[in-house]
């Protein structure tokens, strides 16, 4: 995933869900009732699906947009490989 | 003794203790303000960790949401408790081997871009402040109901001590206070867990308590779901909620409260990254014990309550209810005029409403534990609401300090101007908050 993927998915993560929390909680844009949440979802419940919707934009955005450098590739290689977990870091 | 003197009593001798701590464990090097010259021992990182997690909400708030939701209230255990977990396995543990111990630090370095950590800090500010106002309530809550001071008042005094051993001792003197903060809060959470128990099942374990029978063989849910039928309300076990929404509330606190930055900070504290998951391991054990509590404790206070004021005489109502009627947090309205509290779900004859963040704190008034038990829940409260607001702060000044100052306006500040900066914003973040606090007093006055 690269950096043009990470920032639009965070972006648009973060207003999807705040319209949401406007629109159920402050009844901004229109507002609603209970009836109008789209699928029965909650505005506390909705974050998650804010969530799903920043991973599907960053993952389609990546596929388009230059892989990041080698060496981001590589740090994120290291840190899931456990060793190292032992020793003293400072 | 009065409740009074006892909270003054109790609340004093803890906050004394939390100075002294301060001042015998205060730093004196950027690493030991930072990260407790990163050489804390697993179990006390564990305990520190616990009191950092749990804030005022979770000692506050969360039983009386449960206690007034019922089932539905489920979800704040689930996702709380489940987004530790999340913390601690997946999260803690690859920051602490990349070296950031900032979510958007993270994302900053991780995506190699400005633009993605200046979106990430945020996203984080607008959490962050949400959550501090939050901490902000349940202090103003305690002091203006047990010591009787105005709340903006109680919230510049615990300002004032937080600031005090947060500037002072850095994050090596939060540790330590923080591991006194535990034992102080679970104790408090504790007791009156306890009596409560025995009073009413006979089992002085809360947790089996909670599916325990009174003396007459009645389980003590089967009781509450019949007074709720009586009064009209939703049975306490039945849940309003879809499967799907129970489901994406839980993960949304999961996901959220996972990256919270002064949890993870703390994993810095000890030597290595396995000594990180061991205390990861001591944590979850020491918040289990208060979450497992918390819907015990729903239980009693919500049957306790109903059985106390449900249709009885307003004059004859136990001294705790004027005490909350005073703090405006208990209303009640005698709308039918027959001198008695008519408790129900219908919301035209219903006369008595009461705010959901009073049931722990009024749960051993209602209960009729002694005067001490009632002054400790108090100090208790005071501690996880501290913890967490000293954890935050010291998360604030060091992202100034360090990654603003340090990294993008002077890298050639000293080791003792970086320190002088880091304890200067700490003051200013302090300052903020308060005024912050008051701005929030002023808008919600209309209410």
């Amino acid at each position: 995933m690269n950096k043009e993927g990470a920032i639009l998915g965070m972006v648009v993560g973060i207003l999807v869900m705040l319209f949401y929390m406007m629109k159920f909680k402050f009844d901004w844009f229109g507002g609603g009732s209970k009836e109008d949440w789209w699928f029965g979802i909650s505005p506390e419940g909705f974050g998650t699906i804010a969530m799903i919707i920043n991973f599907i934009i960053s993952i389609i955005i990546s596929r388009f947009t230059p892989s990041p450098p080698n060496d981001v590739q590589e740090i994120v290689e290291n840190i899931r490989i456990p060793s190292g977990a032992g020793k003293a870091t400072h | 003794m009065s409740i009074q003197v006892w909270t003054w009593i109790l609340v004093g001798i803890t906050f004394t203790l939390y100075i002294g701590i301060a001042i015998r464990s205060r730093a004196g090097s950027t690493k030991e303000f930072y990260v407790a010259g990163g050489g804390v021992s697993p179990l006390a990182n564990g305990l520190a960790t616990a009191a950092d997690w749990m804030s005022a909400a979770s000692f506050i708030s969360m039983a009386g949401l449960i206690s007034f939701n019922g089932y539905d209230g489920s979800v704040y255990l689930m996702g709380w408790t489940g987004g530790y977990v999340l913390l601690a396995l997946l999260l803690a543990p690859y920051l602490r081997k990349f070296g950031k111990f900032t979510v958007p630090d993270f994302i900053g370095d991780r995506y190699y871009s400005n633009v993605a950590r200046s979106v990430a800090v945020f996203c984080a500010l607008l959490v962050s402040f949400t959550y501090v106002a939050g901490q902000m309530r349940g202090v103003g809550l305690v002091f203006s109901r047990f010591l009787e001071v105005d709340i903006n008042t109680g919230v510049i005094i615990g300002m004032i001590i937080v600031l005090f051993y947060a500037v002072l001792g850095g994050m090596k003197g939060i540790t330590y206070t923080q591991v006194a903060q535990y034992c102080v809060l679970i104790f408090a959470f504790m007791v009156p867990a306890i009596f409560i128990s025995i009073q009413m099942t006979g089992n002085p374990i809360p947790q089996l308590g909670f599916g325990g029978a009174d003396e007459n063989g009645v389980y003590l849910l089967d009781k509450l779901d019949g007074l709720h039928r009586e009064l009209g309300f939703a049975e306490y076990t039945s849940g309003s909620k879809t499967t799907l929404d129970v489901f994406l509330i839980t993960a949304a606190l999961m996901f959220g409260t996972a990256g919270l930055p002064h949890v993870i900070v703390r994993f810095f504290t000890v030597k290595k990254v396995s000594d990180a998951r061991k205390s990861a391991g001591w944590a979850l054990l020491l918040i289990a014990i208060l979450y497992t509590t918390a819907p015990a404790i729903s239980l009693f206070s919500r049957t306790n309550l109903i059985e106390t004021v449900s249709n009885e005489k307003y004059e004859k109502l136990p001294e705790w209810f004027s005490n909350w009627e005073k703090t405006g947090l208990i209303k009640f309205d005698d709308k039918n005029k027959d001198g008695r509290v008519q408790y129900v779900a219908d919301v035209s004859k219903n006369e008595l409403i009461v705010d959901k963040d009073i049931m722990v704190l009024a749960n051993p008034e209602i209960a009729g534990l002694p005067n001490w038990v009632i002054a400790l829940v108090a100090a208790g409260a005071l501690a996880a609401a501290l913890s967490t607001a000293a954890g935050l702060l010291l998360v604030i000044s060091a992202s100034v300090s360090h990654d603003f100052i340090k990294k993008m306006v002077n890298p050639n500040i000293t080791e003792k101007g970086e320190l002088v900066a880091a304890r200067l914003s700490a003051v200013v973040a302090v300052v903020l908050l308060v005024i912050l606090v008051f701005i929030h007093q002023i808008l919600s006055l209309p209410q």
